[in-house]
């Protein structure tokens, strides 16, 4: 199973997500991109996000995106 | 159609719709601040059927449609409603994804009367080096603010509304106030212009355009080498161009931009008033 991390990294691989603590920000992930990390997210953790949580806050670090995830029981 | 009244009334609207993970389909992508100001302008309605969210955006003269819908089943029957309101009306809808995946949402549209208008493809430039040195044209400078009407008017003669979303004033004003417009004069007259919006390492680049009177006279070159320059911090910089220019792809090749698999096939729907 994927990592949020890795999930991020297949959908922007030009960016080093570790030097960010604001993904949308930072302009590494712009509103397409946000989306498409959802779906992903969806499909690997057999989730579904609601669509009242994808706002860029959720998404905006990986502690905002695996906080997320604890709301939708994926275990860390 | 019912006017959207606040940002709550579509996140409650896609909290009702987004239930199937493997089916949800959506061309909303605006963020809630771009929601928000749509809604403040009375610009937004939305129609929502079983399992399905259509928001109309207002243009001159047609409207922008955006959609959420629990599965493409939805999505089509909510489209083919033959008592919807919003049939009277002209409809674009931008139909963002990699060609294969957005093929069959291409296909419940076509089933409700929409056609393809045109298709455009993404680019991208990534981790470029710097140029090595920076851009000297005098001709070459920020645009005024009180330029913006003179490069409103520019725009809005040579885009294409459907397909190319002009910028209204107020954007205008923005971006000449962001310095994110730029201009390239010859003899005190408008040649061209670049506009271009920076999210801190990326840039998007919205509009490159030289008046047919002065192409072929190197002002679309300064242009985006002067563009490039002031983008030289960017670790990407992405730009939309119709699939069929050629000559802009090739120029846009030229400067290091490369597909990026994505497209946006935009779909149109001529009301059954006009």
């Amino acid at each position: 199973m994927k990592t949020p991390a890795e999930i991020l990294h297949s959908i922007r691989p030009e960016f080093d997500f570790a030097l960010s603590q604001d993904f949308v920000g930072d302009g590494m992930l712009d509103s397409f991109d946000v989306v498409t990390l959802v779906t992903e997210l969806d499909r690997e953790y057999s989730i579904s996000i609601d669509g009242e949580d994808i706002r860029p806050d959720n998404f905006r670090s990986l502690t905002a995106i695996e906080a997320l995830l604890k709301r939708y029981g994926v275990p860390r | 159609m019912r006017r959207v009244a606040d940002a709550r009334e579509v996140a409650e609207a896609l909290h009702r719709v987004k239930v199937e993970p493997l089916e949800y389909v959506t061309n909303l992508y605006a963020t809630p601040s771009i929601l928000e100001a749509w809604i403040g302008t009375g610009d937004l309605d939305r129609h929502e059927a079983a399992g399905c969210l259509l928001l109309f955006r207002r243009d001159v003269g047609f409207r922008h449609l955006y959609f959420a819908a629990r599965t493409r089943e939805a999505l089509a029957g909510c489209l083919k409603d033959p008592l919807a309101d919003w049939r009277a009306e002209t409809v674009t809808a931008d139909l963002i994804g990699r060609q294969l995946d957005v093929a069959a949402t291409v296909a419940a549209f076509a089933g409700a009367g929409f056609a393809l208008y045109t298709t455009l493809v993404r680019m991208a430039r990534i981790g470029f080096p710097p140029a090595p040195n920076e851009p000297t044209d005098p001709g070459v400078t920020f645009a005024m603010p009180d330029e913006e009407r003179i490069v409103h008017g520019f725009l809005d003669d040579l885009l294409d509304r459907y397909s190319e979303q002009t910028p209204s004033l107020r954007e205008i004003r923005r971006a000449i106030a962001d310095r994110q417009v730029l201009v390239a004069r010859r003899k005190g007259n408008l040649a061209g212009a670049l506009c271009y919006a920076t999210t801190g390492v990326a840039t998007t680049l919205r509009y490159w355009f030289v008046a047919s009177e002065h192409q072929d006279q190197g002002v679309g070159a300064a242009l985006m080498r002067r563009f490039l320059w002031l983008s030289r911090e960017s670790r990407r910089i992405v730009l939309w161009v119709m699939a069929g220019n050629h000559d802009a792809i090739t120029k846009y090749e030229h400067y290091g931009f490369r597909r990026d698999g994505l497209v946006d096939e935009i779909m149109l729907r001529r009301g059954d008033a006009s």
